[in-house]
């Protein structure tokens, strides 16, 4: 019975110093890998931040100044993201006024703009106005702003709606 | 002893960068002692970015904080001022007549301004382009007399004490440079550096790269002359030549002052003041005990450690101190040790930093493995935007 007892405990024994060897290896090989790792984050560290800093160095020689840009981001982020601006872009991303069809209007209304705000304009008079409308682009411009004022107009309330309107809030009140 | 003495356990004297870290960590420890802070002032000012306020970089305002939301808690605020320091009674006496002993004290007042020692200064201040960064309603006058500079000689001194933040009086001057530079008037101008020091910097490493700055940037250096006096009517600054004996005067159209300084006459007057010049708490460099008033400690810039007076430096001073005295309150042996680290972020333009780091022996201490005597964005960036925060929210707090 002892002499089982014994062999019992032995065997115990070696697989306790098996599991602590196992253990103890797997403990070095960690090490190990956290002593490799440490060793190349110096070097990483020290690559990442002189290429950063030699990027921001040329960026200064050609008169860019990182601190004046950083602030300008920030300034653009504080207005961008207040609530009236984003209510205005959400307004702006609903009107149609990014269909392709309006922003090739835009475009063209922004081309023209360019063109003639160099220059002041010469001032028309009456027979200017009625000698211009003879000239086949304004012909084609004044078209598509009738168009554009037809829509628009069909797009509001008519002036009996707008007075009924008012009548009600009116007569709402005691 | 008298009935009107109040009785503090660990007793600290002033409540700027040294003073408030000692008592956040003193509070922070397993068993906190009872603490007492002695301070008048109403703001704590974050001092290191005033050369960027003179910079035109950050608003003045933004260096400065209630000093009430950095008092740790648990900690008595005795807003009063400190008029002696008796160690041999353990009594302090204030200003406003109180008297507090201690078991432990520490003398934490930090650096006094000696404008007085320079002649002709008095009244001339902030006006006329005399400027200086070393004093908070000051520091505006220093942008605003370069934004009116249309060329000439600008002028930048150094005095022949030991003084706060050593790199302070270049780092204006480079910034200086690069705004003439960018106004379009430098050439129009003399950048000149009177300096009552042998040369630039004392660490060699940091040194080698400030000359090249200073060559690039094509500034006048006068070594060993120390500014003595001004003479605001005919806008001359005199310099005493502190190897020849004899007097330079200069023409200034701008000259920012950096003051002599001293430890405060509160000290000098005190048994704990070291005998000779500066009249600093005489401390061991080691373990930041006074070496002949055991139960005295200081740190910071009034007290005797032979380092650079920097806000870094107290940042390496106070978890030593700390673990020093409660060594010392538990009768053990004082086994912290200082090993003299400073730093000093040298600004060298707007966007440009060469990080210096060292010890008592002058060898480069450096925080990070790339090269910090190179001039670099990333440091002045830590410097404009990590360190302030840093300083309000990890070191005032006791964490770092």
């Amino acid at each position: 019975m002892v002499e089982q007892g014994l062999v019992r405990t032995d065997e115990r024994v070696t697989q306790l110093e098996q599991r602590l060897e196992q253990l103890v290896s797997r403990l070095e090989r960690t090490v190990a890998q956290a002593d490799r790792a440490t060793a190349q984050a110096a070097p990483a560290i020290a690559t990442m931040v002189d290429t950063f800093d030699s990027v921001v160095m040329r960026l200064q020689a050609t008169g860019i100044d990182p601190e004046e840009r950083i602030g300008s981001l920030l300034h653009a982020a504080d207005q961008m993201t207040k609530p009236a601006t984003m209510s205005a872009l959400d307004a702006v991303l609903t009107s149609g006024l990014l269909d392709p069809n309006a922003l090739a209007v835009v475009g063209r209304l922004g081309a023209a703009l360019a063109t003639v705000g160099g220059a002041p304009a010469a001032p028309v008079g009456m027979f200017g106005l009625l000698k211009a409308l003879r000239d086949p682009d304004i012909q084609r411009a004044l078209g598509l702003l009738l168009a554009v004022a037809r829509q628009v107009g069909a797009s509001l309330p008519q002036a009996g709606q707008h007075a009924l309107n008012e009548g009600d809030h009116h007569g709402g009140q005691p | 002893m008298s009935a009107a003495t109040k009785h503090v356990s660990v007793l600290i004297l002033g409540a700027g960068s040294a003073g408030i870290s000692v008592a956040a960590r003193l509070r922070n420890s397993a068993q906190p002692p009872e603490v007492a802070i002695i301070d008048p002032s109403e703001h704590h000012y974050y001092q290191p970015l005033w050369t960027m306020v003179g910079g035109g970089v950050v608003k003045k305002e933004v260096t400065q904080r209630p000093q009430a939301d950095y008092i740790p808690d648990g900690v008595t605020w005795i807003r009063d001022a400190v008029a002696a320091i008796n160690p041999d009674q353990r009594i302090v006496e204030t200003t406003g007549g109180a008297r507090y002993s201690y078991d432990q004290l520490v003398i934490a007042l930090g650096i006094q301004l000696d404008w007085n020692k320079i002649d002709g200064l008095d009244g001339a201040l902030g006006k006329g382009g005399i400027v200086s960064n070393y004093r908070y309603d000051l520091v505006d006058s220093t942008w605003q007399a370069l934004q009116a500079f249309r060329g000439g000689n600008a002028v930048f001194t150094f005095p022949s004490t030991p003084i706060k933040c050593a790199g302070a009086p270049q780092k204006i001057m480079y910034l200086a440079d690069d705004y003439l530079r960018r106004q379009g008037v430098r050439d129009k101008s003399r950048v000149i550096f009177g300096s009552a020091g042998a040369a630039i910097f004392g660490v060699a490493k940091y040194r080698q790269a400030l000359e090249k700055v200073i060559a690039k940037k094509e500034i006048e250096t006068m070594f060993r002359h120390d500014l003595i006096a001004v003479r605001p009517k005919s806008r001359e600054a005199v310099f005493r030549h502190l190897d020849e004996n004899r007097d330079v005067v200069v023409n200034y159209d701008l000259l920012h002052v950096v003051p002599p300084q001293s430890a405060p006459d509160v000290i000098k007057k005190s048994p704990v003041a070291i005998a000779g010049a500066g009249g600093w708490v005489d401390v061991d460099k080691f373990t930041l005990q006074h070496t002949r008033y055991p139960d005295v400690f200081s740190l910071g810039d009034c007290s005797s450690l032979p380092c650079s007076r920097t806000g870094a430096a107290i940042r390496k001073q106070a978890p030593v101190l700390v673990e020093n005295l409660l060594a010392y309150r538990a009768q053990q042996p004082l086994t912290a040790r200082y090993d003299g680290y400073a730093s000093c972020p040298l600004v060298t333009g707007y966007g440009k930093l060469i990080l210096a780091e060292f010890d008592y022996d002058g060898k480069p201490a450096e925080s990070f493995p790339f090269n910090q005597a190179q001039e670099r964005y990333s440091m002045y960036a830590l410097k404009v935007h990590g360190l302030p925060e840093m300083y309000w929210n990890g070191m005032l707090r006791g964490r770092m």
